[in-house]
Order: structure tokens, then sequence, then C-alpha cells
């Protein structure tokens, strides 16, 4: 996977002007530093399922329908209905699994600390040390 | 049957290994946790009204539980993993003597990387794009399939001729070339036409009778939504009923689908192309002149296009047209049309309310058939 450091721009409309950011953090073991978008979208795609020393990417997601949650796959190119189907037929294949769903942001985090190999995505000004970033969504 | 006392020494002593390897009940505890136990049902009503078939016009209704599949699935390590798949179909009841129940996927993975994976066991082969998915209920937008997909429609033309069945061996994967993915699939297994159902001499049921094998693959392009490739099988069909034994037999498959914002579009084309010897032609071609219900050409042809629409996340419509031509059947060398639209809802994501209408007709004058079906089915993924 490439190490560059790309900023992906995403002007979310809004009557405000408000932008949210988004920022995709891994474990601190993930042996990247920084993702892009065609990477971001292969894993959440369940086309790659390793990092590049071979361990096993734990992906994971948010459930239910929210903003951030569209602002992420909508910088993906995709909407989370599209993700559903590839996910979904993957599964049904036997061929892995789908994201684990969790149903906060804080949840995200904590979770993304504590297991190796674990990605996810919450907004910006919640993340920690305990996480590293390694693409920002604006 | 009496054992031995050789026999009961190794087994005596099997089982001591056994118990010693065992795992305790926290161990055990933790694989019955790791197993991911899944699975999809779809229940149907459907309504019939036919002309044309050989008992009379004939209308029907009635509900079955179509589909109930169970799965099972475990990684074992990190670059290993098991996947099981049982399939029960038409409200299965031994009692009744309803239904099928199936062991449709049994296999191992070794997965080195989306590049690169084997797998060995029972499986379905990659061939075209829905041959993998054709029994998955929650993944279709339809009840009544595509024909050569449809098993409804097995007794007239199976469907083993169109598409492989099974595979032992495969190995696949995708390689990513300038932002594209190349999708490549190659696989080996047993001849479906040469599967007995009954042991015959010394082959068991359930295992092809000849050495020659089914050999096959597909490569395919896949680049944002868009996803096309070409398939091929080489085999043999076993024509024994015609007098000809095995008949050499190729498939070949094209298959193309996308989406363009919330528009779908699936298709694929199927050519199984027989190559028979010059004995062969010869007693086809004095078969066909003594019945006017067989042709002395093999070959068949198949096709499909539909065009969908998801109106919101939860709402979905579609249209879809296929064509089947088995030029060796009169009743099916003019084609055998089939034009369908249909739509769904999903309430929440694991279920399905689909509601379908078919109409089908046959263009020869041997059988003019005409039938008009409405489907109506809940598909739930638990």
């Amino acid at each position: 996977m490439k190490k560059e450091l790309l900023i992906v721009l995403l002007a979310l409309a809004g009557a405000t002007g408000a932008q949210a950011q988004v920022a995709v953090v891994a474990h601190k073991t993930v042996p990247v530093d920084a993702i892009d978008t065609r990477t971001l979208l292969d894993i959440y795609s369940l086309e790659e399922t390793k990092w590049d020393d071979g361990s096993r990417i734990a992906l994971f997601d948010l459930k239910g329908k929210n903003d951030l949650k569209q602002a992420f796959y909508a910088s993906l190119g995709r909407r989370p209905d599209e993700m559903k189907r590839v996910w979904l037929r993957i599964i049904l294949s036997g061929e892995g699994r789908s994201p684990t769903l969790l149903t906060s942001t804080d949840e995200v985090l904590d979770k993304v600390a504590a297991t190796p190999g674990a990605i996810g995505y919450v907004p910006l000004a919640l993340v920690t040390d305990e996480v590293k970033v390694i693409a920002t969504i604006q | 049957m009496r054992i031995t006392t050789n026999a009961r020494a190794t087994i005596f002593a099997f089982l001591t290994v056994l118990l010693l390897l065992a795992p305790g009940r926290e161990a055990f505890g933790q694989v019955l946790e790791d197993l991911r136990l899944f699975g999809y049902f779809q229940g149907r009503f459907l309504y019939s009204n036919e002309e044309g078939v050989p008992e009379g016009p004939e209308q029907k209704a009635g509900f079955t539980l179509q589909q109930l599949n169970l799965m099972f699935a475990k990684d074992l390590g990190s670059d290993f993993s098991a996947f099981g798949n049982i399939e029960l179909t038409n409200s299965f009841s031994t009692e009744n003597t309803w239904g099928s129940l199936k062991l449709e996927e049994a296999w191992m993975r070794y997965n080195h990387s989306s590049a690169f994976n084997v797998k060995v066991g029972l499986q379905i082969p990659i061939f075209n794009n829905l041959n993998e998915i054709k029994n998955r209920t929650p993944l279709l937008p339809y009840v009544g399939r595509p024909s050569v997909y449809e098993t409804a429609f097995s007794e007239l033309l199976p469907i083993s001729v169109f598409v492989p069945q099974q595979a032992f061996f495969q190995i696949y994967g995708a390689l990513p070339i300038l932002g594209a993915r190349v999708d490549y699939a190659a696989y080996v297994g047993n001849q479906d036409a040469f599967i007995t159902s009954a042991p015959v001499g010394s082959a068991i049921a359930g295992s092809d009778t000849t050495t020659a094998k089914l050999v096959g693959g597909r490569l395919g392009l896949r680049y944002k939504s868009l996803k096309a490739g070409v398939s091929g099988t080489i085999d043999h069909d076993n024509l024994s009923f015609l007098s000809l034994g095995e008949v050499n037999r190729r498939r070949l498959g094209a298959d193309l689908s996308f989406t363009f914002k919330r528009f779908f579009f699936e298709g694929e084309l199927i050519a199984v192309l027989y190559d028979p010897t010059e004995l062969q032609q010869a007693t086809l071609t004095l078969i066909s002149l003594t019945t006017e219900l067989l042709s002395n050409n093999l070959d068949k042809l198949f096709y499909y296009a539909l065009v969908g629409y998801h109106v919101t996340d939860q709402w979905f419509v579609y249209a879809y047209h296929d064509y089947l031509e088995d030029k060796v059947l009169a009743s099916f060398q003019g084609g055998y049309s089939v034009y369908s639209v249909g739509g769904g809802y999903k309430p929440i994501d694991p279920i399905v309310v689909k509601l379908q209408y078919i109409r089908a007709r046959t263009n020869s004058d041997l059988l003019n058939y005409r039938g008009n079906h409405l489907f109506a089915a809940v598909s739930v993924l638990f």
C-alpha cells in the first residue's frame, strides 16, 4: 500500500457552510502511516483483508445512518447501501465478514485503540493519542 | 460386522489420542464462539397460468418455503478459513417426500492475499457473474431467476447443461492493474453429467464415474462499479440416452454488470458448444431423421439482460428479458423467451419483500407454450 500522505477534500453541502472533518484512525501497530482513498475503498470493500506485513485488518464501522457515515463513504465514491450489498455478497459467499458495527464514535475509538490491526473513522475532534490518524476527510 | 482384535486395539488407541488432544471445556467454548452461524430463507407465493402444456391449460397457486440455507464459517488462523452451506428446498419434508436436502458447499480456503487464493472442497465454481450467487436469495432482486439459473425449470432443461455446478479445487484472485482489478479463476471438478446417484459397480453414489474432469475458469476486469468477464469450461456431456455416450462440450460465457447513479445493469451470454465425433454426429443425424422432436445440432444459447433502479435505499424496481435456445430440441429451436418486471422493499436490512411478474413463451409449432407467473416472496437473512 502507498505511504504518501493525501488529504481528501470533500465539500459538504449545508446551509451553515459547516464542514465535518473525519479522521481515519488506526491502531498504533498498523504498519502504515498514511492511506489513500483507493486503498481505503479496497479495505472497506473487503478486497484487502491484510496489511502489508501480513497481519489481519480489523475493520470497524458505525451502525445505522448518520452524517459521519454518509460523508465517509461519499469520500470513497460510494453510498452506505451500496457497501452493504458488496459486503453481503462476500459474506454469503463465505469469503469474509463484514466490518464490526459499533453504536458510537467513542466505541469506535476505544475498539481501534485496543485491537491490533484495527481501522475505523471518527470525527477529527475526538481523536486521542491512543490511535494514529492515517487520513483526513474534510 | 465383526471387529477383530487388531481393529479393537486401533480404535482404542485412536480414542485415547483423541481424548488427550481434545480441547477442555474452555477451549471448546472458544471453538463455538469463533464459529459463525448464519443463513437465509425465502418463502414464496406463486400463481401460474399456463397454456400449451401437454396436460392442457393449467392454473395453479400455492405457498412454499422455497429455500432455506444454513451456513457455517470459521477462520482457521490468519490465512485459512472454512465454510459450509446446507440447502433445503421446497418445504423440505421427509415425511411427505417434499423438496430436497443438499450439501451445497463445504470447503477450506487459503488466503495468501487478494491476489492469490486456493479453495479446496465442494464449491460452486466461478462462471460469469450469477453462477456463484444464483441461490443467494437475499442478493437477488427477483424471485424467478433467469431461465438457466432457475431450478424450477431444471426438469425441462437441466441447469448443469449451461453452467458448471461443482468444482473441488480452485485458484483465484484479483490483481490490481492501473487502478482497476483483473480477476482470474481456474478450477477443476467432476463432470456433472457423470455423477452417479446410485452405486454403480465400485463407484460411490455422488461421485464421477469417469476419469475425465471438468476444467474451467474466468478472466474479468473490475473498474469502479463496472465488472466484465469471460468464462469457459471444457468437459463431456453424458448423452447416453441418445446413444451418443460422452460428447465433448465447451461452455463459453460473457458477463457485464455496472451501476450508474441509482441504476443497476447486469447481463450474461452463455453458448454451449458440442464437438461430437464423426460417428456421434452420424448417429445423431440418423436419430433426427426418425423423429420431428430432435435435430442433429446439439448447441445451445442463452442470454439475459436486466435493468434496475434503486428508488430509495429500501425500494427497488427492475425489468429483465432472457432468451434460451436449444438447437437439438425442436420445441426450443425457435427459442424460449422470458420477460419479467418486478420490485422489492427492504423494511430493514435482513428482510426483502419481493414481487415479480414473468411472461414466458416458446416460439415453436411443436410446443406453443404460454406462461404467466406472479410471484410474491419474502427473503430473510439471519
